[in-house]
């Protein structure tokens, strides 16, 4: 089973805050990682992570 | 840093066992035992794909929302903008323990869906079980949207429109060749001379092409002519591989970046957080800019395949690891000891495992024809340099050393012999051979250098710096020597051949008339008659395949567009045209011919049987040939048991052989590619063996129709040479490896116990002088005892790191089909010293 449930952490860009990477922890059957997106930086409210 | 560990003492148990597996498992350090458990593998196990690979599903909607928008441009600024928003946008990983990057997935157990390629791959996709990710009805609904868009706009549907329809049907119908006609589906040599010696990164290159456009823009606003309108395309061609460069760029950095996020948030281990940013570094500098030691080398040329693969399919990885990397090998471990040997062979190592993880979504014809593995990723060690002296290294040995540790089936290396290759070198070939890699296998460069500049004229030079297009034909990666295209249609069932030439060209699998009318066998009064009919046949076969390849490289700029493989290539950063384009390229085409042996034993076996001993007529045979031998047994048996075999040293079919080749040869200077070169003809088979095994009918040499032809290339059938091994590399002799045709693939099996101690290795190094010295090109070994192969089909997960040689690739065992693993099993074990 691939546990990918854990937390996203947004990492904005240093020259454009409201873009950045969301970085999740993965583990599947096989292998550990840590896997990033693109994406808009979350609302106010939600967590954010320099 | 790594230490090789010695968990268990048991080493020398499992020595005399020879199982070979856990024993790496036990050398191999923690880091590299970790990260080959980490695998997904990706080769399909006996056609079907492993539980839990799924599709990347971000690829194809990022690549499709982004050519959907830009309509109106060629297809190569398209095709650069489409890949340059994957490139920013896809979601990248990095493993634990991991020191290099870079796949062409989302996740490590997704797999690349390629949507502009061919409609009937996409449909296959479609109703493909088990490899839609949940929930699957939602993953279906976005496949089928996909698919509706790109029905009949994927690079086949374009050629097929324009195909000749009587070739285009013949070759849609399986019967006679494999693959398609499209570099979204071909493999390219790279230009390494250009790229991998040090001298530029993308940087330099874009600056190359900045330099370009200005002067070119310029030009079109000058005195107004015909000279100046090509110009226009030049620059678009120029601008889209900029745009592509300039993402992969951005694409390295995205790496970085993760590995900085990851060592400066989350990662606690101090060791590892200094890998991290080792790597971040080393994805900073490169493709950038060049390599300046063995990690960022080792890292450059990754990038660089899976560049390539985000644009197109790839079948194939030509690559020549130690010579373009053993500089910095030598730099980081010898010169300035950087690293020590194990550290290198950490890195190495993972580079293996990097490229057997590589795989992308293939139709279930290739996966059938490529049992176990996702391509033929075949790696040239050895060879000369360009002034004819020795290219091996330590880089050499440590490639060997590595893949013994790391036991992939994928990349599999080729040697180039040449007779001063120093005996270090030669005792490593050996020792992967005797644990069973089946790799790396031998060529002999020499020869192979004379047969490049033979058929295709390439300087001796540029010949001597060749490495495999695939899994066996030589190509320079060089300027006008590389390849860019080279598609696997031409790829031919040479066994129809015989098949049609007895049956008047009628195909009675099919149900149609394929080849030509050459007469009703039935009729054939003598030998020369039947062997007139297989000419006429054979011309046929090679002219509807070229005819149709040759379209599909044609057509390439205009239907595909290559962006980033341009980029890479001096000759198109040069010129502005699409590296596809037949201009500037000197052409090193060749035909794959499958199931080629079945032709000169069936021949044989009708000359013999009908003709000379005139023991039954040719009607008797067609009559028993149509019914597939049934109620024929004792007939059958006569023309497997009593008609001569290749492979035993015999002229009365070593000559027949001998008269095909020749009647090819001569053929192959008739037709030609788009740049008026030469098509000769490269026997061999991977598992096309098992894939036609249903579709070629029963032939004279006594085969039923179902049952497995022959291992391929000019291997004697399984079992039927009776002589012992040089009696085999006698009849193979016998053929000339420079001019009768491109290479010739031997495959031969040896027993483990007779290449145990110094006494094993004397005696295959008597074996490889006498292959050397009776001029043969090519030779391969499957060192594995028929105890360990049927122990494996009992329990296949004991015993899941035994490898095979397959064909002109090796496999795992246990990925293979049980009929490809009989038949290999049935492979004659062959006794040294005899």
């Amino acid at each position: 089973m691939i546990d990918n449930k854990g937390e996203k952490h947004f990492f904005p860009h240093e020259n454009d805050p409201q873009k950045g990477d969301y970085v999740q922890r993965v583990v599947d059957p096989r292998q550990a990682y840590y896997c990033a997106k693109p994406g808009p930086a979350p609302k106010s409210d939600e967590k954010q992570k320099k | 840093m790594s230490e090789p560990v010695l968990k268990n003492k048991n080493i020398e148990n499992f020595e005399k066992k020879q199982e070979w597996w856990w024993i790496a498992e036990q050398k191999r350090s923690k880091k590299l035992d970790y990260l080959r458990k980490a695998v997904w593998k990706k080769g399909a196990l006996g056609g079907n794909y492993a539980p839990g690979i799924k599709v990347d599903m971000e690829y194809p909607k990022l690549f499709t929302d982004m050519w959907r928008f830009w309509k109106f441009d060629k297809p190569i600024i398209r095709r650069a903008k489409a890949v340059a928003h994957v490139l920013d946008n896809i979601s990248i990983f990095i493993t634990d323990h991991s020191q290099l990057v870079g796949y062409m997935g989302s996740l490590p157990h997704t797999i690349l869906w390629r949507v502009d390629g061919a409609s009937i791959v996409n449909e296959e996709l479609y109703n493909e079980p088990g490899v839609h990710a949940e929930p699957e009805n939602e993953s279906l609904r976005k496949v089928a949207e996909i698919n509706e868009y790109w029905a009949g706009q994927t690079a086949v549907d374009k050629v097929a429109r324009i195909l000749d329809p009587e070739d285009a049907v013949k070759f849609m119908s399986g019967a006679i060749g494999w693959g398609a006609p499209t570099s979204a589906y071909g493999y390219s040599t790279k230009d390494y001379e250009y790229l991998m010696t040090g001298k530029r990164g993308f940087l330099d290159i874009i600056d190359e092409i900045d330099k370009n456009i200005e002067k070119a823009e310029q030009e079109t606003i000058g005195t107004p002519g015909p000279d100046i309108l090509p110009i226009y395309d030049k620059i678009q061609n120029w601008e889209a591989m900029k745009m592509i460069l300039e993402a992969s760029i951005r694409y390295a950095n995205r790496y970085a970046r993760l590995a900085r996020i990851i060592a400066e948030n989350f990662e606690t281990d101090p060791k590892r957080r200094e890998e991290l940013l080792r790597m971040a570094k080393t994805c900073e500098q490169v493709p950038a800019r060049p390599p300046r030691n063995l990690q960022e080398s080792l890292q450059y040329d990754h990038f660089i395949q899976i560049l390539a693969r985000f644009e197109a399919h790839e079948g194939a990885w030509p690559a020549r690891p130690d010579y373009y990397h053993g500089p910095y090998y030598d730099k980081d471990v010898n010169i300035e000891k950087n690293i020590t040997e194990d550290e290198a062979l950490d890195l190495i190592g993972e580079f293996l495992i990097r490229t057997y993880e590589v795989g992308g979504f293939a139709p279930r014809w290739a996966r059938e024809g490529l049992q176990g593995i996702t391509g033929t990723w075949v790696w040239t060690l050895g060879g000369v340099k360009p002034d004819g002296s020795d290219a091996c290294n330590d880089m050499t040995i440590a490639l060997m050393k590595a893949a013994r540790l790391v036991r992939v089936s994928n990349p599999t290396f080729a040697f180039r012999w040449h007779p001063k290759v120093e005996d270090k070198v030669m005792r490593e070939i050996f020792e992967c051979n005797r644990q069973g890699l089946g790799y790396p296998n031998l060529r002999n460069d020499p020869i192979l250098i004379a047969n490049a500049m033979h058929w295709h004229g390439h300087p001796i030079e540029e010949a001597r710096l060749w490495v495999h297009q695939a899994c066996m034909s030589p190509c320079p990666p060089t300027k006008h020597g590389l390849q860019p295209m080279r598609m696997a249609s031409a790829t031919a069932n040479c066994a129809k051949i015989v098949e049609y030439a007895i049956h008047n060209g009628y195909d009675h699998v099919v149900n149609m008339q394929m080849g030509p009318k050459t007469g009703d066998a039935r009729n054939f009064t003598d030998f020369e008659q039947l062997f007139q009919a297989w000419v006429k046949q054979m011309e046929w076969l090679f002219n509807t395949l070229v005819r149709t390849v040759n379209l599909g490289r044609y057509k390439d700029p205009e239907f595909y567009g290559r962006p980033f493989l341009s980029g890479i290539s001096e000759r198109s950063v040069e010129s502005g045209l699409d590296v596809v384009s037949p201009v500037g390229d000197r052409g090193n085409c060749w035909i794959t011919a499958f199931t080629w042996v079945e032709n000169a034993d069936s021949l044989a076996a009708v000359k013999k049987i009908v003709f000379d001993d005139k023991k039954y007529t040719m009607n008797e045979l067609i009559d028993a040939l149509l019914v597939n031998w049934d109620g024929y047994e004792e007939m059958r048996l006569d023309f497997v048991n009593n008609a001569p075999k290749w492979g035993n040293d015999d002229d009365y079919i070593d000559d027949i052989m001998l008269r095909c080749l020749r009647e090819c040869a001569r053929h192959s200077k008739v037709i030609k590619c788009p740049s008026g070169n030469n098509w000769p003809i490269l026997p061999e088979n991977v598992s096309g063996n098992i894939h036609y095994a249903n579709i070629v009918g029963a032939l004279p040499n006594g085969r039923r129709r179902g049952d497995a032809l022959y291992d391929g290339g000019i291997s004697p059938g399984p079992g039927l040479d009776k002589k012992g091994p040089t009696a085999v590399l006698k009849s193979c002799g016998k053929i000339d490896h420079i001019t009768d045709g491109r290479a010739f693939l031997l495959n031969q099996r040896l027993s483990p116990t007779q290449l145990a101690g110094e006494n094993g290795y004397q005696l295959w190094r008597a074996y490889v002088q006498t292959w050397a010295d009776l001029g043969l090109d090519h030779v391969q070994f499957n060192v594995v005892s028929d105890e360990t192969l049927r122990s494996a089909q009992r329990d296949p997960e004991k015993y899941s790191e035994v490898i095979v040689r397959v064909a002109g690739y090796s496999a795992h065992f246990v990925d293979i089909s049980r009929k490809t693993q009989d038949n290999i099993i049935q492979r004659t074990v062959q006794g040294l010293g005899k």
